[in-house]
């Protein structure tokens, strides 16, 4: 799955259509979405509740939201065009990134089966782009320069 | 044979004293291919360089005086310094480097600094503003680096 900065950037430079960027962007809403519902559905051992509860959890909601936000934002630069709103779009990720380095961090502290679970949760953006594409909503491949 | 004994329960302690830490590292992968959903490696590796101080310290002094607009020349100077990749996607690093350089929390909130053209972003915003300001005690930008 590409990210939101190579999605930028390929659509910047005329790497690919607009089209193609708009479903790259898709594809990220769609994990993030996917990751949300599959939140609550994790099985926390007891003695992990609390930091579940208080730190993990609102963490990663908030994250998947901040990806959901931000890829959402960038949608609007295929009409705009406007570089200076992608500004907001970099602001969102980086909190996405701070939530992720919090959640890392209070990890830690967690049993090993809960921090599988965390991992699960945000393990295989590539199942969900599978599912999305059986889904039909992403029929067409995007390759990048790196 | 009562010293090897010592030493096995030493050795299952120190085991499991190292769980954590490998669990930990189990985590940190799945966050660092969270991350590259987000940024792919050359954004990874731009920010990554930002986080560590290459480029935050040698922002202009405007940008530590100035706006999110003015991270835009965040972006330039790290292109200067031959930071690969940056030219194309620099008004998305600049936001993001003036979300370093400043702290992304109180950015983040409508009126302090972006303008969020989509109701789905502002309240993603609000919500990793929130979660960062209030979980974990991520701290809002000082009066003498927001002026």
């Amino acid at each position: 799955m590409s990210s939101i900065v190579e999605l930028i950037d390929a659509f910047h430079d005329k790497k690919i259509s607009s089209d193609d960027y708009l479903k790259g962007l898709d594809r990220q809403i769609a994990y993030a979405e996917n990751r949300l519902k599959e939140l609550p559905r994790q099985k926390i051992l007891p003695d992990d509740q609390a930091l579940w509860q208080e730190k993990l959890l609102p963490g990663l909601n908030a994250a998947f939201e901040g990806m959901i936000g931000a890829a959402t934002e960038a949608k609007l630069y295929a009409k705009s065009r406007d570089k200076d709103s992608l500004s907001s779009v970099g602001l969102l990720i980086v909190g996405v990134a701070q939530l992720l380095d919090e959640v890392e961090a209070a990890s830690g502290k967690v049993s090993v089966a809960t921090q599988q679970a965390i991992g699960d949760v945000l393990s295989a953006p590539q199942d969900d782009v599978a599912l999305a594409t059986i889904k039909g909503t992403a029929d067409s491949a995007v390759t990048f320069l790196d | 044979m009562a010293d090897m004994k010592v030493s096995a329960a030493k050795s299952a302690q120190a085991v499991t004293e190292t769980q954590p830490q490998k669990a930990e590292n189990a985590v940190s992968k799945f966050v660092k291919g969270a991350k590259n959903a987000l940024f792919g490696k050359t954004g990874s590796a731009i920010l990554a360089g930002a986080a560590s101080g290459a480029l935050i310290g040698g922002l202009p002094g405007a940008i530590v005086g100035g706006t999110i607009g003015l991270g835009v020349a965040a972006a330039s100077n790290a292109a200067e310094s031959g930071k690969k990749g940056l030219s194309t996607v620099n008004a998305v690093l600049a936001g993001s480097l003036a979300g370093m350089a400043f702290g992304i929390p109180g950015l983040l909130v409508a009126g302090a600094g972006a303008a969020f053209a989509t109701g789905t972003a502002q309240n993603a915003a609000k919500k990793v503003s929130e979660t960062l300001g209030n979980l974990f005690q991520k701290s809002e930008p000082t009066p003498a680096a927001a002026q």
